[in-house]
């Protein structure tokens, strides 16, 4: 059978991709949850985020913290931005004419990499004690594992204190749950999605980094597959629950990762047909996900 | 006058709700606006909220004009709105639902009397207050629905059929709490299928039917009227 | 089927033959390109414009079509060099493009129908995301069977039997099907769960049923479409049919206008020549030396936008255009006048 160092292989595999697409899923999950929206752009965010990375990397000596920091702030500008020009004049239309801005969305921010920075993949090359191999016990991880898996965990548990603690994040689970009773308690409800937005985009630019890092090459269209895999990582935990966005992801990592490492080779070209198939199953046996929320009431 | 509607016509696509609706509500008052169901009663709440946009007609809160704010100004100027069906967010706790009633408040000092201070009016809501709304009964949920709305320190209290759907125990219970916030000054707009009841905390009263205002005038002329005891007074 | 239809057949009949004899071989391309938009257009509007489910499957639906076809119309002696591993049942049939083509459309069907299974139980946005996933799906499979697809070497060496005839005939039999089928106590039940499934199912119109005959019809035609493309293009490979051949669709159908047959068929042929005119712009404009490709995309995805924030319902409305009476002295009857939600 498996041999034990080759088990522990997968589960850090596991860990890191699970981290990427639970990152993700947060950034869906919030906004689905106030808005009702898909927002499809998101995954574009994502590759936004790893083009500012590599740029950062290549041109400047910052620190790798800042390269990964940057990027962040600055993509949480642009999803802000891309919520005030695209999704704000939508407020209260129908949730289909959202969906399509938010392709439109999508289809600007990969026509304009193409335009200015052509559709060429580039490599993603990380400093070299970044891809280091560490050793401990019957584990090996690259740095960049370790780094990825402590950052996704510190973000999350940020993010929890936030929607517990603070004015802000509370106002933002109560959006999630009952959008109108939130504004007649004279919440500002365009402060609080774009709080969501900010947050997410920033999350996705983190995940952006992390999966150019494990992928090491990026192009213009490479946000598409995680973004869409993020949203069956939501639908798994249950759309509009921060906590389900976290659970989904990390349980879509590992069974991505399990489906290739641990059945016949011949399959693992068919790894992510499996995600959707499964996205699929979850649907048909609990559609509502693993921990539902009132998102989905109106059945 | 502390609010002001004047000839407000509200629609839902192309059906109009409200027929040129104008009332007023004077500092100090409790007025209620008795009506069948789909009368516009809740339409004409939500129009003063923010929430929906009249067409024609003008909203004006201690003379300023407030009908095309944004639902969270209007709540800063001092009006608040009770919601139908109480809406309270079920997956916080009773105090996050509190705080989200104040959410635009900066006085921390302020903010935590007015906690004491409903604390004081339901002292149910102190002994639940780490639970989540959701686990409420239903008349605990209706006294933290009020509750909230007072967490912003209203001027004016909007109240969409508070007693809809509880025990008998509970609506007495829920009137005399009206009446003690009105002793205690606060401005109350009531809307209640419960003529019976709102007509006899009531200063004022207003009958709405099909969208407009049928008939006007004291609470207790009102409740001696013999078309509004056919209609709303079981006779 | 009345007098005034049969005439503008016969006057659109009557254009073709002048455009088969008079236009050059670039603009018959696009001309059949137009037909096959306008096929994608209105089948998808069946789902996303009368039934309110949201639908991104074209692609998926247009590549299954266009794979079986692909297989079914290859002579046996270019199946044998091209494909070896074919169970030999398939590599010696050889069928008519006509009985290809409606093949592949069943097969996108029969698709539609086990993926609707889980996925119509739902809200409407669901479909928008697990359509999308079909898509990866498709393309992982047509990369993987290799025996069948010759994997992401894809298929060339199509037999180019596509012609304008056969776009035009097809796009005549969707439209005429899907005007039929909206018009029908179907369409009107289609239309009331769009407004509100939970006040039609209590009227007793089984919700999932007619949500699922949409997404089949629509699913039918795509597949239908992607046939007649892979026998103009002539060669298939499982990136033929991308999110953007979707996206595009759903454009076509934005500009028209959801829920209006006649609004796709103008969406459909506008966004089909003014994309191809900014592309011809596109690849002779350049910013200090710098290509702008991608901008084109850019114009399209800004337009749509624009047309969500100011105009909703597109350019018709959600109306459908009365084309001028000819023959009944009296205007003619109303058709159904379809109102687009929001």
């Amino acid at each position: 059978m498996f041999s034990l160092p080759y088990v522990a292989q997968q589960v850090v595999n596991g860990l890191t991709l699970g981290s990427i697409y639970a990152l993700v899923a947060i950034g869906l999950t919030i906004v689905y949850g106030i808005l009702r929206l898909i927002n499809f752009a998101h995954g574009d965010l994502l590759m936004v985020g790893a083009y500012l990375a590599l740029a950062l990397l290549l041109n400047t000596a910052l620190p790798l913290g800042a390269a990964v920091l940057l990027p962040m702030i600055i993509v949480g500008g642009v999803g802000v931005l891309v919520e005030r020009l695209a999704y704000r004049p939508l407020r209260g239309a129908p949730e289909v004419a959202m969906l399509i801005t938010s392709l439109a969305v999508s289809s600007v921010i990969q026509n304009g990499t193409i335009m200015t920075l052509s559709a060429q993949p580039r490599a993603f090359r990380l400093p070299q004690d970044l891809i280091a191999q560490n050793r401990v016990g019957v584990v090996s991880f690259s740095t960049l594992d370790a780094v990825s898996v402590a950052m996704a965990v510190g973000l999350m548990a940020l993010l929890t204190l936030f929607v517990t603690r603070t004015r802000v994040g509370i106002a933002m689970r109560a959006c999630a749950e009952n959008l109108r009773a939130a504004r007649l308690m004279g919440i500002n409800i365009n402060q609080v999605i774009a709080y969501a937005f900010a947050i997410g985009s920033a999350l996705a630019a983190a995940a952006g980094f992390m999966w150019a890092g494990r992928f090491g090459s990026i192009e213009p269209f490479m946000g598409f597959l995680p973004g869409l895999k993020a949203f069956v990582a939501a639908v798994i935990g249950g759309i509009g629950s921060i906590p389900g966005a976290m659970l989904g992801g990390y349980l879509l990592g590992f069974s991505e990762i399990f489906f290739v490492g641990f059945l016949p080779p011949e399959l693992s070209g068919y790894r992510d047909a499996f995600v959707f198939t499964l996205l699929l199953l979850v649907l048909l046996v609990r559609p509502r996900g693993l921990l539902s929320t009132g998102a989905e009431r109106e059945g | 006058m502390l609010l002001e509607i004047e000839n407000l016509s509200v629609y839902y696509d192309s059906i109009q709700a409200l027929k040129g609706v104008s009332l007023q509500v004077d500092e100090g008052e409790l007025v209620t606006i008795v009506g069948s169901n789909g009368a516009g009663k809740t339409t004409t709440l939500l129009t003063i909220s923010g929430i929906l946009r009249p067409r024609r007609g003008v909203v004006r809160f201690r003379g300023q004009d407030i009908t095309t704010l944004a639902p969270h100004e209007i709540v800063r100027r001092g009006i608040s709105h009770c919601p139908e069906g109480r809406q309270i967010f079920t997956g916080l706790t009773v105090t996050e639902n509190l705080w989200m009633g104040a959410y635009h408040r900066q006085d921390r000092e302020g903010v935590a009397r007015d906690l004491a201070w409903v604390q004081e009016l339901f002292p149910v809501l102190a002994e639940r207050r780490r639970q989540l709304a959701g686990t409420l009964s239903g008349g605990e949920q209706q006294m933290l629905a009020i509750a909230r709305a007072l967490m912003s320190r209203p001027k004016m209290l909007l109240l969409d059929e508070p007693s809809l759907g509880l025990a008998p125990m509970l609506v007495e219970t829920i009137f005399e709490v009206i009446q003690q916030l009105r002793a205690q000054g606060v401005t109350i707009l009531l809307v209640e299928q419960n003529a019976y009841q709102a007509l006899r905390v009531a200063d004022r009263a207003y009958v709405l039917e099909t969208g407009s205002i049928k008939l006007s005038g004291s609470a207790q002329e009102l409740a001696r009227n013999e078309e509004v005891k056919k209609a709303y007074l079981g006779g | 089927m009345n007098k005034n239809a049969l005439f503008y057949l016969a006057l659109l009949t009557g254009l073709l033959f002048l455009a088969q004899s008079l236009l050059n071989d670039y603009y018959q391309r696009v001309l059949a390109v137009v037909f096959i938009n306008i096929i994608l257009t209105v089948s998808l509007n069946l789902t996303n414009g009368f039934a309110g489910d949201f639908s991104l499957g074209h692609a998926a639906f247009m590549s299954i079509g266009a794979y079986l076809s692909a297989i079914l119309t290859l002579p046996p002696a270019s199946k044998a060099t091209l494909m070896p591993q074919l169970p030999t049942w398939l590599g010696q049939l050889e069928l008519p493009f006509v009985v290809a083509t409606i093949l592949g459309g069943l097969l996108a069907a029969s698709v539609a129908a086990v993926v609707g299974v889980p996925v119509l139980r739902l809200r409407g946005h669901y479909l928008a995301v697990a359509t999308l996933g079909l898509m990866v799906i498709v393309r992982v499979v047509a990369i993987n069977w290799t025996t069948i697809t010759r994997g992401a070497k894809g298929i060339n060496g199509l037999p180019a039997f596509t012609n304008l005839w056969w776009v035009f005939g097809w796009a005549v039999v969707t439209v005429y099907v899907i005007w039929r089928l909206v018009n029908s106590p179907y369409g009107r039940a289609m239309m009331a769960i769009r407004e509100d499934a939970t006040a039609a199912a209590a009227r007793g119109v089984n919700v999932t049923a007619h949500r699922m005959l949409a997404f089949c019809v629509g699913a039918f035609f795509a597949g239908i479409a992607g046939a007649l493309w892979g026998h103009l293009i002539t060669a298939i490979t499982p990136h033929s049919f991308s999110f953007l051949i979707t996206f595009n669709v759903v454009v076509m159908l934005v500009v028209g206008g959801m829920g209006s047959i006649s609004g796709s068929i103008v969406g459909a042929t506008v966004m089909t020549l003014v994309p191809e005119f900014l592309r011809r712009v596109e690849t002779s404009l350049s910013l200090g030396g710098h290509p702008l490709y991608g901008l084109s995309q850019i114009i399209i995805a800004v337009t749509i936008t624009l047309v969500m924030i100011f105009r909703r319902r597109g350019l018709l409305g959600g109306r459908e255009v009365q084309l001028p009476s000819l023959f009944d002295r009296r205007r003619a009857a109303p058709r159904a006048r379809i109102e687009t939600t929001g």
